[in-house]
């Protein structure tokens, strides 16, 4: 059966209550043994001697969400993991709050470990979102991910 | 034709989406594939080739060179990612 795509986004940063919120919500499954979670904060980076201020999210979003879609889809074929959850912010997100959320939960340690490495590493590399750098002098520069 | 444009793709031709009318083009001189597209945008944009990739979509898909392209495709120009 084909599953229905995901809106990954979120407007503005990821709040520290959303993502405790997650967490409570799967103290009702008791199959898992063990939740990862990955978060992805936004960095006061120096560049030129300028600091980064915060960080301006666009995306291509249907083509984002497809591939949030199929990254997922990959993962649980190589992964057992009982659910995963995927919140990537739109818009300004400061310095020191939370971008993207990534939560796998699985019966084991062992495969909640590689499964969330698995998906981060993906999603850095092929999912098309794109962040301006913003400077404290309204200057910005479009980031590259390493 | 009807192109898509994202991230510092969007500052280098000015606006959001760039339409290119056939008649830009002579007879049989109309991009065919997405290498044809590519090479043809380069030329007009020439900052695009200091980029440390451009990556074609078509589709909703990451598409090679040699995809065959036509005006009902959804085309977009994917400038190197930084999501997370």
């Amino acid at each position: 059966m084909e599953t229905k795509i995901k809106n990954v986004f979120v407007d503005g940063a990821i709040s520290p209550e959303f993502i405790a919120n997650s967490i409570a919500k799967h103290q009702s499954k008791t199959t898992i043994g063990a939740h990862d979670i990955f978060l992805g904060q936004v960095r006061a980076d120096e560049i030129d001697g300028k600091t980064v201020v915060g960080i301006d999210y666009s995306a291509y979003e249907a083509m984002a969400n497809q591939k949030f879609h199929e990254i997922r889809e990959a993962t649980f074929e190589q992964f057992e993991l009982s659910c995963m959850h995927i919140y990537h912010s739109l818009g300004k997100v400061g310095v020191g709050e939370i971008c993207l959320f990534v939560f796998v939960s699985s019966p084991h340690r062992k495969e909640v470990f590689e499964a969330l490495h698995y998906v981060v590493e993906a999603i850095k590399k092929d999912v098309p979102v794109f962040g301006k750098e913003l400077f404290a002098d309204d200057s910005y520069q479009w980031k590259v991910n390493t | 034709m009807n192109i898509l444009l994202f991230g510092v793709t969007k500052d280098i031709i000015g606006s959001p989406s760039l339409s290119i009318p056939s008649t830009a083009f002579s007879r049989n001189d109309a991009p065919k594939t997405v290498g044809e597209l590519r090479e043809f945008l380069e030329k007009a944009y020439p900052e695009l080739q200091n980029l440390a990739s451009l990556a074609v979509a078509v589709n909703n898909s990451y598409a090679e060179d040699e995809k065959e392209i036509n005006s009902f495709d959804e085309i977009a120009l994917i400038p190197p990612v930084s999501g997370g």
